[in-house]
């Protein structure tokens, strides 16, 4: 289960720096899976070659170090399933792949921030706040919800 | 506009001011790297990272240097709550164009305007 908070709930470690993060699975050798690829192609629509290269969408091969740092971000959510992620440097793009690929991890996002569906009609293991959602649509009403309570609040 | 390199050719089509990148944008952190380069061969382009503001180099201390134009603040969300790097891309932004790759939907400075950027092999624009 993918777990989403919207504050740390301070129970486990807190991943901030997704750039390092990353780099530190590249220097541990971390094999690249089925999983990234499919992030690296919803986030940058490019192909990873191997664990160290991928190609863009111009056919540029190009090392994983230059990837997005929502990318990296993903990919970290991805092999780091234990740790607490917190998503403020990925871009709606990299929320939304997050939320379609990865079946396990924690991550910590801005609700008002949002995500889109690019499940493509797959399903999704998500909890957020207690609650379990295996459709993106319902997930993304619930952000709805969650956003028009915080704007009730404000008012 | 500010325009630099060949391969590929940029071009930043804005005023001075503040600027972010609509939702989605991809290239970024590709336009980054390409105004470092430029920097590096002696152009006024400066570009700021995370990285510089954790090991205390000064924003507006390295573009008063070069007397830079233009100044891309990368991962801008990593430090954007710091208001001494707020005032100083407030008072660069008086002057030359600030593009940052700020995400967050509740800045604490909000941008002048949200840019689009749109690439090719040959030309990367900003518009």
């Amino acid at each position: 289960m993918l777990h989403i908070f919207f504050a740390d709930p301070e129970t486990l470690p807190v991943v901030s720096d997704v750039e390092m993060a990353f780099s530190m699975l590249s220097g541990q050798r971390v094999s690249l899976d089925d999983k990234d690829q499919k992030l690296v192609d919803l986030i940058e629509r490019a192909e990873l070659l191997d664990d160290h290269s991928f190609r863009d969408r111009f056919g540029f091969t190009l090392p994983v170090s230059a990837l997005s740092t929502g990318c990296k971000a993903a990919i970290v959510v991805n092999h780091m399933p234990d740790q607490l992620i917190d998503l403020r440097e990925a871009g709606k793009q990299s929320r939304s792949a997050i939320v379609a690929v990865c079946e396990e991890g924690n991550v910590l996002m801005d609700p008002d921030t949002g995500i889109e569906d690019c499940t493509n009609c797959c399903g999704i293991q998500v909890s957020v706040e207690g609650e379990t959602f295996t459709d993106m649509s319902d997930l993304l009403y619930y952000f709805e919800d969650v956003r028009a309570r915080e704007r009730e609040e404000y008012s | 506009m500010i325009e630099f390199g060949t391969d590929p050719r940029v071009e930043i089509h804005c005023e001075p001011g503040f600027y972010s990148f609509t939702e989605g944008t991809s290239g970024k952190t590709y336009l980054a790297k390409l105004i470092a380069q430029a920097g590096e061969q002696g152009l006024p382009y400066v570009t700021y990272s995370y990285y510089d503001y954790v090991r205390g180099v000064d924003l507006a201390a390295v573009c008063e240097k070069v007397q830079a134009e233009l100044v891309f603040v990368d991962r801008y969300d990593m430090f954007s709550e710091d208001p001494t790097v707020q005032e100083q891309i407030q008072n660069l932004a008086q002057d030359i164009v600030v593009l940052s790759d700020l995400k967050s939907s509740n800045p604490p400075i909000l941008p002048d305007d949200y840019l689009v950027l749109t690439r090719s092999a040959e030309l990367l624009e900003v518009t």
